[in-house]
């Protein structure tokens, strides 16, 4: 560590606002899609599936004008570890049937162990640029509110949608705060000659060198936590019903975004299921 | 039937041996502006968590609006009647949007969402805060966090807003703006509670009550709350004025602004009833090697501060007195220039460098440090300060420029920043929070260790550091770092610094947020530090501690304006432009200076002034003096609300920048 | 629709849940091993597991939650990419330490947390790297999800153990050694 001004701006996601049509959605829309997604995805789990679910989120990127490429750039940090899964699989799947395209010893590479990781890839990065499209068109205050939206029709089964999004709310307003104070500690502790991660096998060597950093973090969030606790009572917390300051309107053809997101989700379960069995 | 009355009220935290409150019993009338101070420990957040409910009393009673406020079912209706404003500005923050945050308090009292709006609006223009409105609240100044707590409060509609040392964490402007906020809301008819370390604060109210020890033991408006000597006063450190008095020997009166005493002394000096300062001394203030001016290139600032044989000089003439300086006992008699313990040559830093956010923190900072010496850094919050000190402790890096800490430059590839930093280590602020052994002799021993020491070698270096910072190791080594006190643990993790044995320390505002005992705990230290013949660099807010050191640098913007001996910098050289004030004691002799009666050096304690002033006076003069000045009291009421006004049209100018 | 769950555990699960996401994305939660990037030990579950020890298993549920959710946006190894390997193992770490430190709660406090901390970290790798071997049966084999499991996930669970130790201890200010500093030991 030399420089240690690293952590002057910890963002979650990449908001930004295009002011597009997706983005002017609520919240509770946006997290319906990328539900759909992900039921759709476990659906589908061949070639044919998944390139439809990637054209999906290409268009969805599209409506809401943010570049695709850019939603993918995640890539690139996941490149190493995706490339040494490639190589240990094709050394690993090596024996299994079907036409081996090179031999070199007792390793011979298949069509099929190729497909499978040409399929793995594209999963990824349909992952990957769904959820960064997600993240793109929710700003971080949209996030707990959304959620509370979201869950809230699980409230008739007991779900407590309302405690959850504050818990969310508090997390994302204690993301500064945490950075801070490990920014503190940790120059705190530098200037002592603490020296994070000692190297060597060690775990418990490795987790004391941790301590001097870890520990007071947590003491200090919590310490931080209950102030909060006593602030908000002493602001009339009760948990009982409470006016909420932000609302979302449904824009127009809103609806229709939905129907046609529970249409697709039926299609591609369908699909995925019984037509897409005799499909690559 | 008042407001508020405690009657014997009684209350002990869980798991605490020794109640807090032992019997409290007092009224408070609506409208009423009281402040209330005591010691660390002396029962007044218990007292306010006790009005506002959070708290029950374990016997007598607490009764606000007639409401009986250990009865969890009144619990909402208090809570809207008397808010709580917090310490820690950024720990009563909920929300991550400023207007959502405003709205919580109404929100949980379930009102009709557009009564919230209304409300919402009215708290933030009450406040200033209408243009940050849609920001996350961490990106506001803790100043501006401390108001939004204010509107917060305000959205509540409250009769009552209990201010739980609001203060402590902000710097001089955003203090002034949380006073004024405190005065303007009291003339609307609410009431303010103010509970505060600062007995200048505190002679603002309308009375002051002062525990101690969980009981009341004074209670009186201002006037009469200073007139009455005692011990436990001073301790707390008195309002200025009112220490001036004291060692003048004449009968305290309560007058809020330097200059407002100015004409009280002027009047008395004209009088001759006190000597007229100046005459024998003039002339002693234009000492060599002066202020160094920022914008003077590289060579030139190390010339000037390495010819520093200047200043011990300046800091005599300037000083005028040796009370006045703390630092550097071998710096002082030698008359060889020592060797700098770090030179800064056109630094510049950013952050965030090569990305959209890149921010520049300093630019082009030139000045050099002695070995031996105290400096002070000066400035509002985000003048650069803790950048400097960071620089200095190789926690971060130059983006352009130079720094030689002890000769070395942390920039070269070779350079063993772990050990350069342990050489002159940084406790960054609050550093009480990096505390993470369980018992405290363990946590000062992080430090010695990791350079390797082990064994008796190490026991003693941890049992000098303690003994240093008032912690004897026989009594505290087995203490739980989680049960000292707020003072204890910034002494305890200061010990942890000093466990190194360093050449220099680099303070970051050491004394923020400790109460006055607290304050002076580690300003003597820095003292005893620094007469060892080591290097002190520390930022501070407070001018008066600044004047302690034997350097001053005030930075502004990143930019360093001005660099020299406090005597120079409170003095002759002083720009009111940079917007830091001065030392009380040096506004005071500029205001007599104004009068036409003082000339010389500029003094920067309380004691010297007071001394230039001829101190005490014969029994029967100080009596006349007394009568002299209650008969000019009248017409001083109104210079005193000038010179406020101008006060707050200052600061008001220089308000906090967002961070 | 009075409060089911009391305000301290809801902001102490968020508090909690935003030292994960800070661990996360400043990276200092991944600790550099011998296989290099990708397969860094990680102390990202220590927070759920704390959560779970100190507030029981609601918290340490939402705490594995909301560590779970940011992994998924986080991540750059595109396995957490996914519910079923992001959330459901995390949220399950923590009840899983609850169950371990309960029958220590009363009288072994410091023996509970180890043990809670190396069933919450082992129960993360195991169900992380079953759900995995599951889900891309094709290029994770079990057999590599058992080397991985038995190397990563035993360095991983002893410094969980050692963590979650030393902050319960503090917090819940039980004493060691009959209350002595180590510095005493130094001494003789």
């Amino acid at each position: 560590m030399k420089d240690l001004q690293f952590f002057a701006n910890v963002s979650i996601g990449q908001y930004i606002d295009s002011g597009s049509f997706v983005h002017r959605l609520t919240p509770v829309t946006k997290f319906f899609g990328i539900l759909v997604f992900f039921i759709v995805m476990f659906a589908n789990t061949n070639v044919t599936g998944t390139t439809l679910l990637g054209l999906w989120v290409l268009a969805a990127a599209l409506a809401a004008r943010v570049n695709p490429l850019f939603l993918l750039r995640g890539i690139k940090p996941a490149m190493p570890f995706l490339l040494i899964l490639s190589v240990l699989t094709l050394i690993f799947q090596s024996g299994t049937t079907g036409v081996a395209l090179v031999s070199i010893g007792p390793l011979s590479i298949h069509l099929s162990t190729l497909l499978a990781l040409l399929l793995l890839f594209s999963r990824f990065a349909a992952v990957l640029a769904a959820i960064g499209l997600l993240t793109s068109v929710t700003a971080e205050q949209e996030i707990a509110h959304g959620i509370e939206d979201f869950f809230a029709p699980l409230g008739r089964f007991g779900f407590p949608s309302h405690e959850f999004s504050l818990m969310i709310a508090v997390a994302l307003r204690f993301v500064p705060i945490v950075t801070g104070e490990l920014e503190s500690i940790v120059k705190a502790q530098a200037s002592r000659g603490g020296d994070f991660g000692a190297s060597g096998i060690n775990p418990i060597r490795k987790a004391r060198s941790y301590l001097p950093l870890f520990v007071p973090l947590i003491i200090r969030t919590l310490e931080r936590a209950e102030l909060l606790v006593e602030a908000m009572e002493a602001r009339c917390y009760t948990g009982d019903e409470r006016t909420r300051y932000t609302t979302y309107e449904m824009v127009a053809g809103e609806g229709f975004v939905r129907l046609g997101l529970t249409l697709f989700m039926a299609g591609g379960v369908v699909f995925g299921l019984y037509f897409a069995k005799t499909l690559p | 039937m008042s407001f508020i009355e405690f009657d014997s009220a009684v209350f002990s935290w869980p798991g605490s041996p020794r109640p807090a409150i032992r019997g409290l019993s007092f009224r408070i009338d609506e409208g009423e502006y009281v402040a209330i101070v005591g010691r660390n420990g002396s029962g007044k957040s218990s007292l306010l968590r006790l009005m506002n409910g959070l708290r029950h009393v374990d016997a007598g009673s607490v009764r606000v609006d007639g409401l009986d406020a250990a009865d969890s079912a009144n619990a909402r209706a208090l809570r809207s009647t008397l808010v709580l404003v917090f310490q820690s500005p950024p720990d009563q923050i909920v929300s991550t949007v400023v207007e959502e945050d405003v709205a919580f308090g109404p929100g949980n009292l379930a009102i009709d969402r557009a009564e919230i709006r209304r409300r919402v609006d009215e708290a933030l223009a009450v406040v200033g805060l209408e243009a940050e409105r849609k920001s996350p609240p961490h990106f506001l100044s803790a100043g501006q966090q401390q108001r939004l707590a204010v509107a917060g409060a305000l959205a509540m509609r409250p009769r009552c807003i209990a201010f739980d040392e609001a203060t402590a964490m902000l710097d001089p402007p955003s203090r002034q703006a949380m006073l004024d906020l405190m005065d303007r809301l009291n003339a609307e008819g609410v009431t303010i509670i103010h509970v505060t370390h600062d007995m200048s604060e505190a002679a603002r109210a309308g009375r002051i009550l002062m525990l101690d020890e969980g009981l009341l033991v004074r209670d009186a408006p201002p006037e009469a709350f200073f007139a009455k000597d005692g011990e436990v006063l001073e301790s707390f450190g008195l309002p200025p004025a009112i220490a001036l008095a004291r060692t003048m020997g004449f009968e305290p009166r309560i007058c809020e602004t330097a200059g407002g005493c100015a004409r009280l002394l002027a009047d008395s000096i004209g009088k001759g009833l006190l000597q007229r300062p100046g005459a024998a001394t003039a002339g002693a203030g234009a000492a060599p090697g002066g202020a160094i001016p920022a914008a003077r290139g590289v060579g030139a600032a190390i010339d000037g501060a390495v010819a520093s044989g200047a200043i011990p000089a300046a800091r005599g003439a300037g000083a005028s007195g040796a009370g006045a300086a703390i630092g550097g006992a071998g710096a002082g008699s030698n008359q060889q220039p020592p060797a700098p313990a770090f030179s800064l040559e056109r630094l510049g830093y950013s952050y965030l460098r090569g990305t959209v956010n890149e921010r520049r923190a300093l630019s082009d900072i030139s000045f050099v440090v002695p070995k031996g010496s105290v400096v002070a850094l000066v400035g509002h919050t985000g003048s650069g300060k803790s950048t400097i000190l960071q620089l200095l402790n190789s926690l971060a890096l130059p983006s352009s420029g130079r720094i030689l800490a002890f000769g070395r430059d942390p920039c070269e590839p070779k350079a063993d920043l772990r050990a350069l930093r342990m050489r002159a280590p940084l406790a960054v602020q609050r550093p009480e929070s990096a505390l993470f052994e369980p018992y405290s002799a363990d946590d000062v021993a992080f430090g010695p260790k990791n350079q390797g020491l082990s064994g008796r070698a190490l026991v003693e270096r941890v049992r000098e550091a303690m003994q240093k910072v008032g912690l004897p190791y026989e009594n505290y080594r087995d203490r739980s770092t989680r049960s000292l006190s707020g003072g204890e643990k910034r002494r305890l993790a200061l010990a942890g610094v000093l466990a190194l044995d360093p050449e220099a320390i680099l303070l970051d505002e050491p004394t923020q947020a400790l109460d006055p005992a607290g304050k002076a705990a580690i300003m003597a230290l820095i003292t005893s530090f620094a007469a060892t013949g080591k290097t002190v660099v520390f930022s501070t807010h407070s001018m008066d501690e600044a004047a302690r050191a034997d350097m001053v640098a005030v930075l502004r913007g990143g930019a360093l304006l001005a660099f020299g001996p406090p005597g120079e910098i409170f003095g002759n050289n002083y720009d009111e432009a940079w917007g830091i004030g001065r030392p009380w004691a040096a506004q005071v002799a500029v205001a007599l200076a104004d009068l036409g009666v003082w000339s010389g050096p500029t003094p920067l304690d309380i004691a010297t002034l007071a001394a230039r002033l001829g101190s005490r006076l014969e029994q029967g003069a100080a009596g006349a003096a007394t009568a002299d000045l209650a008969a000019t009291a009248a017409d001083l009421a109104a210079t005193a609300a000038d010179l406020a006004a101008a006060t707050a049209g200052s600061t008001a100018a220089g308000r906090e920048a967002p961070r | 629709m009075a409060s089911r769950i009391p305000l301290r555990k809801i902001v102490i699960a968020g508090a909690l849940g935003a030292v994960a996401i800070v661990l996360g994305a400043t990276r200092i939660g991944f600790i550099p091993w011998v296989l290099g990037p990708g397969f860094e030990l990680t102390v990202m579950a220590v927070p759920v597991i704390i959560g779970a020890v100190l507030e029981g298993p609601v918290v340490g549920l939402a705490v594995g939650a909301i560590f779970g959710a940011f992994s998924m946006i986080q991540d750059t190894s595109g396995l957490f990419k996914n519910p079923l390997t992001a959330l459901l193992p995390r949220m399950l770490v923590g009840v899983v330490a609850w169950l371990a430190y309960l029958p220590f709660a009363k009288r072994l406090p410091r023996v509970g947390a180890a043990v809670a901390g190396v069933a919450g970290s082992l129960t993360n790798t195991v169900l992380v790297l079953g759900s995995l071997a599951l889900l891309y049966p094709k290029a994770v084999s079990l057999d590599l999800a058992v080397k991985v499991g038995f190397t990563n996930g035993f360095m991983e669970a002893a410094i969980a153990a050692v963590l979650t130790v030393a902050v319960v201890a503090l917090w819940l200010g039980i004493e060691k050694k009959g209350g002595k500093a180590r510095l005493a030991d130094e001494e003789k």
